[in-house]
């Protein structure tokens, strides 16, 4: 035995040993109780940083104890290696993203060893291996055929010059792409979603079971998806169509004045006049260049425009205006609100601005409210005042109070329902991007969408791809008629061998989730075959 | 199965969790999970912070190579002092420290024991070369007792099984014997509460380095109890410092590895406190302490401070008006 302590001489000879033995392999021994350790994957940059050595050296030591406490533990490591830093990497270095990430997964796994951290590098997963994505892609088609997988329009950043789309943090302060300089535009593009909406009351609901999770975290995601309870009311237009709204203060109804729809909403064509057509369609023009961040930044200057349309305001029968905004957003909501001037900022802010009507419904004790002198909205408490059959209520959300009050005559008299709204919306997974998961979904010229049979997946990534000298990577558009064209990406040689989990992945019995990194690609069929009819 | 315990960083805690718990929803919904929540329980580290330099003037930094001399830091270009202040480590502020270069430096080990103890795991930690080297000061203390226990020959004892772990004789052991096998399970005991729960590895890491104090000054390096200790300490060690505790269980004649080994369990038995430290006030003033049997009632107590030296100063030829008994804690006279 060496007399000084040289960590040297023994670290890699002990770890080059348990590697002999399978001291790190999951135990077999199924009458254990089980402990499943998981550390976020790492995306597989190629450099571990501090950052990694601390959640990693954490995870290993709990690990480690409950494995010596008599569990049967279950420490597996993966890497979350779809995206675009690998595409980048690859257009500037000339190579393939493939051999890229998994250069850099055989370098970060050599570092991970060399902490000595006890990974069963058995049950590793590479979230780029075509025998990983093809549960992705299952996935995919478990949510689609739940009714939870669905296209829908939706605005994106385009390049025009490299033809692509960007993500918002490749485009610049000036809205510049960051890579051909081009004024990126915003483009209606057809994408998928996934119905995350659905969930949203059971995934703020459960919150409550997690003991195990940090205050904070449970905070977060509860104020992420964002609860707010009131009604949705519906106002028939003087074509006929119905616009409907979701609105936190179903009392304040009798105070709405005017609406204001998203330029973006589908009935601005039968709802615009002829003379306000060209306006309208300015409107919506310099509204589609602006980011989202811009359009609902506070204390900007209210823009707008009218339909030259009314529409009926349901509790009163009222002729009000029905103007557009940007500050509206397409994919909030209805697209439609109802504007209450006296009683919000924002909306008072654009009655002034435009000079549109203002009615006061909420009275404050002590003080009476003009409609003509006001200088600013009251959002505050009061008593109900011009509202019907609400008058001399007290305003608010309590039991007993003018939104419950407002509810129940709106049910009652057919004009509404009491309902929740979230601020979570659907989750867009598409990415027209290379490096990512195909989407197994056949866009076929017969018969439209047509999952891919699973028998059938993977659906892999085509191989030959080209590297254009703008940077962006392009490949012909392919034709899968086995589904998989292509034999699966391989991985370079490289200092050690990459290692396939084949049949460790089932559900029930493991059960990962990535930072799952989905990138649409249409698979475009000249001639229908598999799974289609 | 649902994750029993998930680590990884706060910038996560939104989405990804999020989505997670969407899939598990709905994968369950379509009967192929039989739970509801994927992530029993989470914990999110705290980021990791270098030295950084910075003009309080000007609010530029001042990458570590371009100053002279780190203990008076002074920008270069504008001769104004400098501030070190901790920020999270990044490229452009070049504060940065290289895993490869630390275990190069110190070993892997050490590494590990470091960002174990220099801050509980939710919170930022501090990147410190000098807190480094305590560590590594440590691994080198640890690995001196075991090369020293191994050159006694008292290995064989331990290899053998012949310790103070099973059936343990308490009431023929000596006191330093006592005292050290209380250490050996008070480090047992507090570890694994630290590994439970809310996860202190700062605090185990110290209760580590209590037990290597209390083996290298033991006064009954012969005896089972010392082995048992040597034993408890490298076991321990295991999570923490993998490689150190291996090599040294290991040459300390154990053909398995430490990492099969049983974690221990403390004995309540050997917790027990034989004596206790009496307080000794007059008129409400604290005098003095005496070590007296754990075990003594009011009267005994009364006793044992009437007869300690620090009473008998304070209260001979006075009368006493009153004596207030608190058992287990202290003895306080009221002289007239």
């Amino acid at each position: 035995m060496e007399s000084r302590y040289t960590p040297a001489a023994i670290e890699e000879k002990w770890q080059q040993s348990w590697a002999e033995q399978g001291l790190h392999k999951t135990a077999a021994d199924i009458s254990k109780p089980k402990f499943y350790a998981l550390s976020m994957f790492p995306y597989p940059s190629g450099n571990l940083h501090m950052g990694h050595v601390r959640v990693y050296t954490i995870a290993d030591v709990i690990a480690r104890v409950r494995r010596m406490q008599g569990y049967r533990v279950l420490n597996p490591m993966g890497w979350d290696a779809f995206g675009l830093p690998a595409e980048n990497a690859a257009i500037e270095r000339g190579i393939h993203p493939a051999q890229w990430t998994y250069q850099n997964v055989a370098q970060m796994r050599q570092q991970l060893d060399q902490l000595g951290i006890a990974f069963d590098w058995e049950r590793e997963v590479t979230t780029c291996a075509p025998d990983y994505y093809r549960w992705t892609q299952w996935i995919f088609l478990q949510f689609f055929q739940a009714g939870l997988a669905y296209q829908k329009e939706a605005t994106v950043n385009w390049d025009p010059i490299d033809q692509t789309v960007l993500a918002n943090e490749q485009v610049d302060s000036e809205g510049k792409s960051w890579r051909s300089g081009a004024k990126v535009e915003r483009k209606q593009l057809r994408q998928w979603f996934l119905k995350i909406t659905d969930y949203a009351e059971q995934l703020l609901n459960d919150l409550d079971q997690l003991s195990g999770w940090p205050e904070k975290v449970r905070l977060m995601q509860a104020n992420w998806i964002g609860k707010s309870t009131g009604a949705q009311v519906t106002f028939k237009t003087e074509t006929g169509d119905e616009l409907i709204v979701f609105t936190t203060r179903p009392d304040t109804l009798w105070g709405a004045t005017f609406m204001v729809l998203s330029p973006e909403h589908p009935l601005l064509e039968t709802l615009t006049t002829k003379q306000q057509a060209k306006v309208i369609k300015a409107y919506q023009q310099e509204a589609a260049a602006k980011s989202e961040i811009d359009r609902t930044a506070e204390g900007r200057e209210k823009t707008g425009v009218w339909t030259g349309s009314y529409a009926i305001n349901p509790v009163n029968n009222e002729q009000i205006p029905i103007w557009i905004a940007d500050y509206v957003l397409m994919d909030y909501g209805t697209g439609a609100i109802m504007a209450v001037p006296a009683h919000d900022q924002r909306d008072f802010e654009f009655a002034r601005q435009f000079e549109l009507s203002i009615a006061v419904v909420v009275q404050p004790q002590g003080e009476s409210f003009d409609a003509e002198t006001m200088t600013e909205a009251h959002p505050g408490e009061g008593v109900m005042v011009n509202s019907g059959p609400l008058d001399g209520i007290p305003a608010g959300k309590e039991k007993g109070q003018s939104v419950e009050a407002a509810v129940q005559w709106l049910e009652q008299n057919g004009k509404g329902k009491g309902t929740a709204n979230y601020r979570l919306r659907d989750w867009l997974i598409s990415r027209q991007r290379y490096w990512g998961a195909p989407i197994p979904i056949i866009h076929c010229p017969n018969c439209g969408t047509v999952p891919v049979p699973d028998r059938d997946l993977p659906v892999c990534l085509p191989e030959d791809v080209e590297f254009s000298g703008r940077g962006a990577l392009r490949w012909q558009s392919w034709t899968p008629g086995s589904m998989c064209p292509v034999p699966p990406v391989a991985p370079q040689p490289s200092a050690r061998q990459i290692r396939w989990i084949r049949s460790s992945i089932r559900p029930g019995t493991f059960y990962a989730i990535p930072m799952l990194r989905t990138i649409a690609r249409r698979l475009i069929l000249k001639k229908p075959t598999t799974g289609c009819r | 199965m649902p994750v029993d315990q998930y680590v990884g960083g706060i910038e996560h805690a939104i989405l990804h969790l999020l989505y997670s718990r969407f899939f598990t929803k709905v994968l369950r919904d379509r009967g192929l999970l039989n739970f509801d929540e994927p992530f029993q329980r989470l914990l999110t580290q705290g980021m990791v912070q270098g030295k950084t330099y910075k003009n309080p003037r000007t609010g530029k930094y001042v990458l570590p190579m371009n100053v002279a001399d780190p203990s008076h830091p002074v920008d270069p270009e504008t001769g104004d002092a400098l501030e070190v202040v901790y920020e999270k480590m990044s490229k452009s502020k070049s504060n940065g420290v290289a895993p490869g270069d630390v275990i190069n430096k110190y070993g892997a080990d050490t590494a590990r024991m470091f960002i174990l103890f220099k801050a509980p795991p939710e919170k930022d930690l501090e990147w410190d070369e000098a807190d480094v080297e305590g560590q590594f000061r440590f691994l080198n203390r640890v690995w001196r007792l075991v090369t020293d226990f191994v050159g006694a020959g008292l290995s064989v004892q331990l290899a053998a099984g012949k310790d103070s772990s099973k059936n343990p004789p308490l009431q023929e052991l000596s006191k330093p014997e006592k005292d050290l096998r209380r250490a050996i399970h008070t480090a047992i005991k507090a570890v694994t509460e630290d590994l439970q729960g809310e996860y202190q590895f700062n605090t185990a890491v110290s209760e580590l380095m209590k037990l290597s104090n209390a083996l290298t000054d033991a006064d009954c390096k012969d005896s089972p109890v010392y082995v048992e200790g040597i034993r408890a300490l490298l076991i321990l060690l295991a999570p923490f410092a993998p490689h150190i505790a291996e090599e040294l269980w290991q040459s300390s004649g154990n053909p398995d590895s430490i990492h099969t080994q049983a974690w221990l369990a403390a004995d309540p038995a050997a917790l027990v406190a034989d004596e206790i430290t009496l307080v000794i006030q007059i008129m409400g003033k604290t005098r003095g302490t005496v070590q007296v049997p754990a075990g003594a009632d009011k009267n005994a107590l009364e006793q044992y401070a009437r007869e300690s030296e620090v009473a008998k100063r304070y209260i001979e030829g006075k009368e006493i008006k009153k004596v207030i008994v608190v058992p287990g804690k202290l003895v306080n006279f009221v002289v007239g």
